[in-house]
């Protein structure tokens, strides 16, 4: 064998091993991310930007309130754009834009203790001892990831440290997990090591990729082509570290999010939404007011309120809003009744989560509570609901089943479905 | 083994001799496995694949038994040996070395302790039981009753301490662990898929734990497991129906508990107890009954035993999956768990003979490709070895055995004694360790994650080790002039095999086209051969 | 004189919801009490029943604030609310006198000028603000405070004094800095920093707690009392140190330093009696407290001002004080008003109003 055949086979397979080669061998040129350009060669698919109010955010100084009743708290309810609706004072930006915002204020989901909660807010269902679900993340990573992407299915912030949850990807195995951003904004093992120049980085993969393949001719089996298709995915996912550079975002649009971490979390969010990213989702930690709750939710409710509008109205202005839905969820709300630290605590039997922007009916809300907050009257939802109805919004069919050994298991638990009256 | 000498064997601290393992027979036993699979093949008619050939076997069988690859020298040496029982050979070789009960604490602590594996002083008593041939009633009635008098023996109450604060936990854990059997489904009725599991066999099962506690003593001082003399539970049955559960154990045997009397000692000891804030233990243990009635059905206790190991070196169970264990769920070869398990519980649950016996099984010696038209065979038939990963700590001393510098196994008159052995394993262990948090873990259906291509394509700590640097892997090929003896080297000690011809021209191939840098190519070329597939896979 | 070993509970007025504010009629015995339920309650301490003898209604929202002020003939009472208004009314009647529209956010404070003229209120929209008393009309601004926290999220204006003399207001906000204003002139006579009583954590939970709850002058008007919690490891409980620090305002110094060992909670409102009693109540994670300190007798007496003056005493250097009597008072306490003369203490919080007594 000489190096011409040997040449010849590295160009064969260079050619076969898809746009990951492709892209590198334009010499790095292709800006994958350019949303025009993704836009014609696929066609806008459908994203999901998940911002999880870790701790427990309160309904009651949010999207449910009650105000004149003992259980109301001080603040007062205002107005929407949309007659009829009204959310808490605390949040006059979102109130504007009500219209393009689902409201659920049923969810019963019983469980109140911080982590199982969220498991079961994650995954739509409780835990089972020997099959572990994935998250609601990689689900919609594996369904919305596009085959050729080069940039992440799906990337994870919390960058706090109480509560802090990685992503499980359950039976999904590694192909869907999260990119998991904790401790810093620069993702983990992105920049090329020192030493290794970008010639040397490819081509050792190229030969890696090789003598793999040559080692799985005689197997064909499924656990090593999902092995190289990892390292096939790692020069596209090294290149995606631009997305996480804030100092690429004008100073004028910086300020406009606020320069707070949530702020700056959501802006990476939306550029990460832009490059094609599937699935995003970012946490403010941490909501656990069981002290001074209304001076707690005073922060972060306003907070929360300039943030989640600046981006509705930015994805909106980037013509991306009507094909990313943008959730708010909690692992539960909070009681009504104050308790002697003028606060509240964990609560899990009538609270709300919010829905804008693709397949939302904006402006719809679902669901009642009797007039202190403390059940649902009306419209009760459970953590599958929110399963269904997150995958409907963005088309995907929750009933679909993944087989796991033999078993078959749905999207969402066979006793939920898609609560209608929020979706479009 | 009778004739030997006793071999005195200093490991970790331990002043005792300790004996070799008794692995009599076990070559007979391998006999009796090929017996039931042929059997089982000639009846629904298949045919297995090829042997695999010995360099894939030692490095399956070495990844099994010690954890790691073998070294350059053993796959050489290997290679080289013309004996006809070299195989067999190799396997007591393994299974007596200290490296067995390094490796195998690992196995154990994920098969026993689940997702709460990891806990440092459990892996220790883990590893020393190992290391003392402990048999596996005796490892099962430690973890459950102790006794717990000394440091390291207080090492095995892990198992319970953890779970104490949850009894439902406690259950299904040790049902799971030593039983094979899951019953969490039956707790809130009865199973719906297996007329095995009824809510009583759940409560049941429970009651053996329900008056386990911690002791705290007086001032906290004399904290430890104890068990109450009362206490009862009782269940709401689907049917909305109270009762009381029975001392039962999963065979459906109820334990009679005899009646409490007023007895005047005890009375006496008891008052006695509560004043000195001493622990007075029950005159009648529950957890004791669970132990005595487990192993005296010994069926579910071997079985779960035997299935368990079988998986771990074959890559599935006989039954599978392995905590489902029960009358709807039929091995996959008739017979042969059941006389498995006699014969495990006839020669006093000896876990090595066990292990010695099925790596010198043919289903264990298949290779890994399917050699005939058509699709590949379903698993359950074992007529193919499946392609198992490495577990994180596997790979990470691989990876560290792989591209160092051959001091592993060095040695001035070749052999090496054990305590050597077992310090240079924990050597590499060392080295290793922080690999491992960055690498995928092994489940059923297996994938790998971008995060760990990431980490292996940049992060620095790896770009250490494949560096050309003093006398380690790349250094060495660095400075092999020539191309073909690079090529040889690279792949005995990687992939400890000879490579193929084709294989020393892509080598050769790649040297050349880099020569400007040899350093820089050596280093990339053992990169890539170490995150090949290949390299990240038992096969 | 105030015999703290004797100070106990004489009688309990249970009522739903929370008290966030009392003032007092001492001469006549009755008590003016805001409550949560946007209701001011007035009780009569001579009547036998343990209901309110009037409930006036007006207000949005929590009723945060309230004074009385004899001005004779007239009796007034005057209540501030997070409604943002402050309201006259006619203590005797329940007649609404007059509504203010006092501040653009919460009002949280309310003090009268010892010689009744005058009131100051503060709220969150960061201003002191005075009143003329009888005729309701606006008598100075101070402004000064931080509009936002130094992460940028909203603050608040919590709590108000005025100095015996009534020269001086003191304010003190939720990222604890106070500042003590000349009352005739409006300027700023001094302003210092109290970083302890202000917790936020960058980390763990990315928010805040804490603040200046309560502040209060010595009788010689040298001394300002600052009460407040310490700092907390876990925001989401008001699990730090309840604390009071006592500076010499002039310099500005501090002098001492109370907290009652082992017990955690925000301390909500703070009184001297005499120069050398100081009484606090709050509540936290042990339940609402009543605790009564005896600061140093010794302490340097109040010094003219030094003008460009800062903290001269690290104030982690001063060793707290525990307080000379400490009683639980079962729940979350926001407020008192003390009797001297009658040996007793009314003080108000969730779920109820208590007589408390000495003699």
């Amino acid at each position: 064998m000489n190096c011409d055949d040997c040449n010849g086979s590295r160009r064969r397979f260079l050619h076969d091993a898809g746009a990951a080669a492709l892209g590198m061998s334009l010499g790095g040129l292709a800006t994958p991310y350019d949303p025009l350009l993704a836009d014609e060669l696929r066609g806008r698919n459908k994203q999901v930007l998940l911002l999880w109010l870790a701790g427990g955010s309160s309904q009651l100084e949010t999207w449910d309130p009650k105000p004149g009743r003992p259980t109301g708290g001080p603040f007062k309810a205002i107005p929407t754009v949309t007659p009829g609706v009204h959310i808490s004072e605390l949040m006059p930006k979102m109130a504007k834009i009500m219209d393009r915002t689902a409201i659920v204020r049923s969810l019963d989901t019983r469980i109140a203790d911080h982590g199982t909660a969220a498991e079961l807010m994650e995954t739509g269902r409780t835990r089972e001892p020997r099959l572990v679900y994935p998250d609601l993340g990689t689900v919609i990573a594996k369904e919305l990831a596009q085959r050729d992407a080069q940039v992440p299915d799906y990337v994870s912030l919390y960058l706090a440290t109480e509560g802090h949850r990685r992503p499980n990807p359950g039976f999904l195995g590694g192909r869907y997990a999260a990119m998991h951003l904790n401790r810093s904004l620069k993702p983990e093992n992105i920049d090329r090591p020192e030493g290794v120049s970008e010639v040397d980085h490819a081509d050792r993969e190229h030969l890696r990729e090789y003598l793999s393949e040559r080692f799985n001719r005689a197997r064909e089996a499924t656990e090593v082509k999902g092995y190289n298709s990892t390292y096939a995915r790692v020069r596209g996912l090294m290149r995606s570290d631009t997305i996480f550079d804030l100092e690429q975002e004008p100073a004028e649009v910086r300020d406009r999010y606020g320069r707070t971490d949530f702020g700056e979390h959501a802006l990476i969010a939306r550029r990460l939404i832009e490059a094609g990213v599937p699935m995003v989702k970012v946490a403010r930690a941490w909501w656990d007011s069981h002290a001074d709750n209304f001076e707690s939710h005073r922060e972060l409710v306003t907070e929360l309120d300039h943030v989640m509008s600046t981006l509705l109205l930015d994805l909106e202005a980037r013509g991306l809003l009507s094909s990313t839905l943008v959730v708010t969820l909690s692992e539960f709300g909070r009681t009504p009744d104050i308790n002697k630290d003028v606060g509240r605590d964990h609560f899990a039997s009538a609270w709300s989560f919010s829905l804008s922007g693709c397949g939302v009916r904006g402006g719809s809300v679902h669901g009642k509570t009797d007039d202190d907050g403390r059940t649902v009257a009306d419209g009760k939802a459970g953590p599958g609901d929110v399963m269904a109805t997150i995958y409907k919004a963005v088309g995907v069919d929750p009933t679909l089943h993944y087989e796991v050994g033999l078993r078959p298991v749905p999207l969402a638990p066979e006793d939920s479905a898609p609560i209608e009256t929020v979706l479009a | 083994m009778s004739g030997w000498p006793l071999l005195l064997v200093l490991v970790g601290g331990a002043p005792s001799a300790t004996p070799p393992p008794h692995l009599d027979g076990a070559t007979q036993v391998a006999v009796k496995i090929d017996e039931f699979v042929e059997r089982h093949w000639r009846s629904i008619g298949v045919r297995p694949a090829e042997p695999a050939d010995d360099a894939t076997f030692l490095r399956r069988v070495t990844l099994d038994l010690a954890g790691r690859i073998p070294s350059r020298r053993e796959a050489q040496a290997f290679e080289q040996d013309t004996s006809a029982d070299k195989r067999a050979r190799t396997v007591r070789k393994l299974v007596e070395s200290p490296e067995f009960a390094l490796h195998f604490a690992n196995v154990f602590d994920e098969s026993i302790q689940g997702g709460r594996a990891g806990d440092g002083e459990f892996l220790a008593w883990l590893r020393d039981s190992l290391q003392a041939h402990k048999p596996w009633d005796q490892m099962f009635r430690e973890v459950l009753l102790g006794p717990w008098d000394t440091g390291d023996r207080k090492r095995a109450e892990r198992f319970l301490a953890r779970r104490l604060a949850n009894v439902d936990e406690l259950t299904n854990d040790t049902s799971r662990a030593f039983f094979g059997v899951d019953v969490t489904c039956a707790k809130c009725h009865d199973h719906p898929l297996v007329d095995d599991w009824k809510q009583d066999h759940y409560y049941g099962l429970s009651s053996f734990f329900n008056r386990t506690y911690e002791f705290k003593g007086k001032d906290n001082k004399d904290s430890r497991i104890g068990e109450k003399e009362a206490g009862e539970i009782e269940f709401v049955t689907r049917g909305g129906e109270n009762r009381k559960a029975r001392l039962m154990f999963l065979s459906g045997q109820v334990v009679e508990e005899p009646p409490t009397f007023d007895d005047a000692r005890l009375a006496e000891q008891r008052e006695r107890a509560k004043k000195d804030g001493t622990y007075l233990p029950p005159p009648f243990s529950r957890r004791e009954q669970l132990v005595r009635v487990a192993l005296e059905q010994r069926m579910m206790f071997s079985r779960s035993l035997v299935n368990r190991l079988w998986a771990y070196l074959t890559g599935r169970g006989l039954v599978h999956p392995v905590d489902q264990m029960h009358s709807a769920n039929a091995p996959a070869v008739p017979g042969l768990l059941e006389w498995l398990g006699d014969d495990l519980a006839d020669h006093g649950y000896n876990i090595e003979r066990l292990v010695a016996a099925i790596c010198t099984c043919r289903v264990y010696a298949l290779a890994s490709h399917w050699p005939y038209p058509g699709t590949r065979p379903a698993p359950e038939q074992f007529t193919l070895a499946p392609l198992r990963p490495l577990s994180p700590k596997q790979l990470a001393i691989s990876l560290v055995l792989a591209t160092g510098d051959e001091s592993f196994d060095e040695s001035p008159n070749g052999a090496m004694e054990p305590a050597a052995r077992a310090e240079r394993h924990r050597q590499l262990e060392g080295q290793a360790g922080g690999l491992v948090e960055w690498l995928d873990p092994r489940s059923d259906a297996f994938q790998s994650s971008t995060g760990e291509a990431l980490f292996m394509s940049n992060h620095p700590a790896l770009q250490k080790l494949v560096k050309p640097d003093g006398g380690n892997l790349a250094a060495r090929l660095a400075q092999t002039v020539d191309n073909a003896q690079l090529g040889e080297l690279v792949t005995w000690t990687v992939f400890s095999r000879r490579p193929v011809v084709e294989e020393l021209s892509i080598c050769a191939d790649w040297v050349v086209r880099h020569e400007a840098d040899r350093a820089t190519a050596c280093r990339d070329l053992v990169w890539a051969l170490v995150t090949s597939a290949e390299f990240r896979f038992n096969h | 004189m105030l015999d703290p070993a004797q100070l106990k509970s004489k009688a309990t007025y249970p009522r739903p919801g929370a008290f966030y504010s009392l003032a007092g009629n001492l001469a006549n015995r009755r008590l003016y009490a805001g409550n949560s339920d946007h209701s001011i309650q007035v009780f009569d301490l001579t009547a036998e029943k343990k209901e309110p003898a009037a409930v006036w209604t007006k207000h949005d929202n929590f009723v945060s604030a309230l004074a009385f002020v004899p001005r004779p003939p007239a009796r007034l009472a005057i209540s501030g609310s997070y409604d943002r208004t402050l309201v006259w009314w006619d203590a005797d009647l329940g007649e609404v006198v007059r509504t203010v529209t006092a501040h653009e956010g919460w009002v949280r404070g309310l003090e009268p000028f010892p010689d009744g003229c005058r009131l100051a209120s503060v709220g969150d929209d960061m201003l002191v603000r005075l009143w003329e008393t009888d005729s309701g009309k606006p008598a100075g601004v101070l402004a000064g405070h931080a509009l936002h926290t130094p992460q940028g999220h909203p603050t608040a204006l919590y709590a108000v004094a005025i100095s015996p003399d009534g020269r001086f207001v003191a304010s003190g906000d939720r990222v604890s800095e106070v500042r003590v204003w000349e009352s005739d002139s409006g300027k700023l006579a001094q302003m210092f920093q109290v970083p302890i009583l202000y917790t936020y954590d960058p980390r763990q939970r990315k928010r805040s707690i804490g603040g200046i709850r309560s502040l209060t002058f010595s009788p010689d008007g040298g001394r300002l009392a600052v009460g407040g919690m310490g700092q907390v490891e876990n925001v989401d409980g008001m699990a730090g140190k309840a604390r009071i620090e006592i500076w010499d305002w002039r310099q500005p110094t501090p002098l001492a330093a109370l907290e009652a060992e082992g017990h955690k909670g925000i301390v909500n409102h703070v009184q001297f009696i005499g120069n050398d009693w100081l009484v606090g109540a709050g509540g936290g994670s042990d339940d609402g407290f009543l605790a009564v300190w005896r600061p140093d007798a010794t302490l340097p007496a109040a010094t003219a001002a030094t003008a460009g003056a800062t903290s001269s005493t690290e104030p982690s250097e001063i060793k707290p004080l525990a307080p000379v009597r400490l009683i639980k008072t079962g729940g979350h306490t926001h407020r008192f008003v003390l009797h001297e003369a009658a040996g007793e203490l009314y003080a108000a919080g969730h779920g109820k109003l208590e007589v408390l007594g000495w003699l």
